[in-house]
């Protein structure tokens, strides 16, 4: 306790025989401890110092230490702290299960914002298949999205699509510039140092959606089952856009038609964003009413009314 | 008469050595040779009998515009399968030729059109002929009467690949020296590290002492198509967009940036200066009130900088323009410039670019559109987070400017972007101020492929002002005396910019060294040919 200089020796717990029998078959080995030895010579000096000490140490614990009652007041407070912590970490799972107003997503907004996701991000689509999942996005974030248009060497010119992707937005919560380029998917990139490109627009929206506002992140409840339905319809509207038969997207359309039969919405009763990617691929395959399923059919008019924009496929 | 020659010699100059003597005597016996040689070919000839050939070659006299012809002449890149069968007149060079016993095939060689010639003895080509046709030499310019034949093989290594000239008349009209001081097939050879052809290169030395064999490379021939068509679209575009050209004066009084860099020339008794910018002059038309200015025209740099970027003398294209109240105004509308130049000439010199791309390969060129325009601070962090130690007024080193080139390319997937804002410290003293940021300035550089091309700037149109920021500098204010008097009378905000056109070619090709955009260069050690 007091450090190397004092300390106390003590008696050995075993006695040892002086002659132990060692069997034959063995080889026989210097012994490595020869400090050991020396220790053993003048055993009968050591033994004397040591009694004397154990009397000391004896003496000295039966009294209580002012350290040890210091530390176990210590412990006692952290204790209580830490089950205060752990009270205040349900409070919070409790109100983030509970649904939450669009105007709540606004206060959110602003903390991510303040939180460093002003690092621009640049995605590259393909004119052909426009990522619609950003204006819808867009327009649930309240126009949070700060979106630049650049056309590439490589691409004629676009036309209409242009205007409708042109946001600016004064608090913008993700800066994103868009490069209309031929590109087998929509990918993007955030540093050319640190990351490497992430293809499919659902890559996207999964970024998106854990940068943003926790409302819009699917994994915010913990609940992994949940998640992971989620992901899976995501990427079935990935499948969808990759499809190049009708007859291949209905398989696609029937997964969205049975996941809609409890709910107004994909993932329940709140829009989320397996909607946003559902309704974009529907828009970018140019989606006819006579091939979906009817609730299929209804929820694309949700979405079309609560996104607000009427996209000419 | 050599003899006579000798002989005067001797008498005219009694000190000739032994050796001269020798010499000539040798020379003489060798011409008689040759004339021995000559007349043994003739009567060979005769022995042949008659040769039915003649008239269908041979050596034309000099062209001295005696007499006016009128025949039609086909451009080589025309001859294809069209007009298979037809009978055609072709002016070109003799590319390469090999006589492979009674017929010569030869390649023809137009600019950059190149098509296969054969020559075989027959009814009307006689062994003199094909023999005449393949000692003409490489390089001679050839009239060539010929039917154009469709081949069942593509001709590989000929730019007309689907016909080949069956040739009946073939006239050399100006000839070329036997041995030519480099091949145009070794400086037209494809530039690549690997492979298993040959790897005789020829040297840029070579090429510029040579550069009018040089530039018959197919190469060649496209660049500087291409370095035209980057001048008239500047023009058609600036035009188009309200522009008027000007034209500056080259001889100059004093030095109108800095003044270190400046060649001084004698100017009758006293001394003068060739200009290192047109800034001032353009300025001084913005201030006449012209509004928007442009001006191409040479400009001279007495910088001792051997590199691969730096001619002491080039071709600048320079614009200057007035504006309302922001000087993006200006920014937009040269990136737009730019933009327009791109496409147009990625549209309307599509081969060329193609033709170049085969003797240097390169990526194409790759833009946004709109450009890019990237702030200098989110450069500086761009380059930070790669390992770069920069300050936050520090200017880009050129290294650092080919890595924020690249981290850029990789990013934003664009060889063409535009920083804006540079820190004020690191330009020149008329540069206005940032508004918001007093380390910063309405300042901006123009990169293609992690190179500079353009550096302008919103320019001071204040002449207190300017007064006042030229002192901070230590800029003798008696010798900007006359650049800060042509503000007194009022002037409007403005902004521009200069580029070089051999450095904007050389990056948008894509090629290593601004001396192959450039006809004839001039560095600090070549001011010949």
């Amino acid at each position: 306790m007091n450090g190397p200089n004092s300390m106390y020796k003590m008696r050995p717990i075993i006695k040892l025989a002086e002659e132990i029998d060692l069997p034959k078959c063995m080889y026989k080995m210097k012994v490595i401890q020869n400090s050991h030895c020396v220790v053993q010579k003048d055993r009968s000096t050591n033994d004397r110092l040591a009694s004397a000490i154990t009397e000391q140490v004896n003496k000295f614990l039966k009294k209580p230490m002012p350290e040890v009652v210091a530390l176990e007041n210590r412990q006692e407070a952290i204790l209580v702290q830490l089950a205060q912590l752990k009270q205040q970490l349900n409070n919070l799972r409790e109100q983030l299960k509970k649904p939450t107003s669009c105007t709540s997503i606004k206060i959110q907004v602003q903390n991510t914002y303040k939180n460093g996701l002003h690092e621009e991000i640049v995605v590259k689509a393909n004119p052909k298949r426009p990522p619609y999942s950003l204006l819808a996005l867009n327009r649930l974030l309240q126009n949070s999205i700060n979106i630049r248009n650049y056309v590439h060497s490589t691409t004629e010119d676009l036309g209409e699509i242009l205007k409708q992707f042109n946001k600016t937005s004064n608090s913008p919560l993700f800066n994103i510039r868009l490069i209309w380029k031929d590109v087998p998917d929509t990918e993007f990139l955030i540093s050319p140092t640190k990351h490497s490109g992430i293809t499919t627009e659902v890559n996207l929206l999964r970024f998106l959606s854990r940068s943003g506002p926790p409302e819009l992140n699917y994994e915010a409840s913990g609940d992994a089952v949940f998640a992971s339905i989620a992901d899976e319809l995501l990427d079935t509207c990935y499948r969808i856009v990759k499809e190049t038969t009708i007859k291949g997207r209905q398989i696609h359309f029937k997964l969205f038609g049975a996941a809609l039969q409890k709910y107004q919405f994909l993932m329940g009763d709140t829009v989320s964003v397996v909607d946003i990617a559902g309704w974009s691929a529907l828009k970018q395959i140019g989606y006819v009413s006579k091939d979906l399923p009817s609730n299929v059919n209804k929820w694309i008019e949700r979405c079309n009314h609560i996104f607000g924009v009427n996209v000419a496929h | 008469m050599v003899v006579d020659n000798a002989a005067e010699g001797s008498s005219g100059d009694q000190q000739k050595s032994k050796k001269a003597l020798k010499k000539e005597a040798k020379e003489a016996a060798k011409s008689a040779k040759k004339e021995e040689r000559r007349q043994q070919n003739a009567r060979t000839q005769d022995e042949d009998g008659e040769d039915y050939s003649t008239g269908r070659y041979g050596n034309l006299p000099m062209i001295q515009s005696t007499e006016h012809v009128s025949r039609t002449f086909t451009p080589v890149h025309d001859l294809t399968e069209s007009l298979a069968g037809s009978d055609v007149w072709v002016r070109a060079r003799l590319h390469t030729s090999r006589a492979k016993g009674k017929q010569c095939f030869a390649v023809l060689r137009q600019q950059a059109a190149t098509v296969q010639a054969i020559i075989a003895v027959g009814e009307t080509t006689s062994k003199a002929m094909v023999k005449f046709v393949s000692n003409v030499s490489k390089e001679c310019i050839v009239d060539v009467e010929a039917k154009v034949v469709q081949v069942p093989k593509p001709v590989v290594g000929c730019s007309q690949q689907n016909v080949e000239l069956h040739v009946s008349s073939l006239f050399v009209v100006s000839a070329a020296k036997p041995q030519l001081p480099l091949q145009i097939e070794d400086a037209a050879r494809r530039d690549e590290e690997e492979g298993d052809g040959l790897h005789i290169r020829v040297n840029q030395d070579t090429r510029l002492d040579n550069r009018v064999l040089d530039l018959r490379t197919p190469a060649n021939q496209a660049i500087f198509r291409l370095e035209a068509g980057v001048c008239r679209l500047f023009r058609e575009i600036l035009q188009s967009k309200g522009f008027v050209e000007i034209h500056t004066p080259k001889i100059i009084s004093a030095a109108s940036e800095g003044g270190a860099n400046v060649f001084t020339v004698s100017y009758f008794k006293g001394s003068a200066y060739l200009a290192q910018s047109p800034q001032l002059y353009k300025q001084m038309a913005i201030a006449a009130d012209f509004d928007r200015v442009f001006t191409i025209g040479a400009v001279f740099r007495a910088e001792d900088s051997n590199t691969h970027r730096h001619l002491t003398e080039f071709v600048g294209l320079d614009l200057e323009m007035a504006f309302k109240y922001h000087y993006h105004e200006v920014l937009n509308t040269i990136g737009d410039l730019f933009t327009q130049l791109f496409r147009r000439l990625q549209k309307e010199h599509v081969g060329d670019i193609t033709t170049v791309g085969q003797q240097y390969p390169v990526d194409t060129f790759e833009f946004l559109d709109p450009p890019l325009i990237l702030e200098f601070p989110a450069a500086v962090a761009m380059l930070r987070e790669a390992g770069v130690e920069i300050g936050d007024e520090d200017d880009l080193s050129t290294p650092d400017e080919k890595l924020l080139g690249r981290l850029v390319k990789k990013k934003y997937d664009t060889d063409f972007y535009i920083l804006d804002k540079f820190p004020l410290a690191v330009r020149p003293f008329y540069t206005m101020p940032d508004p918001n940021d007093s380390k910063r300035s309405n300042s901006y550089d123009i990169f293609m492929r992690g190179e500079e091309i353009m550096s302008g700037a919103q320019r001071i149109h204040d002449p207190d002002f300017l007064t006042e920021r030229a002192k901070l500098h230590g800029v003798d204010l008696e010798k900007i005396r006359a650049y800060i008097d042509a503000f007194r009378y009022g002037c409007p905000p403005h902004a521009g910019g200069g580029i070089g056109l051999e450095r904007v070619v050389m990056l948008f090709l894509g090629l290593d060294n601004i001396r192959k955009t450039s006809m004839f260069p001039r560095d600090p050690k070549r001011i010949t040919p």
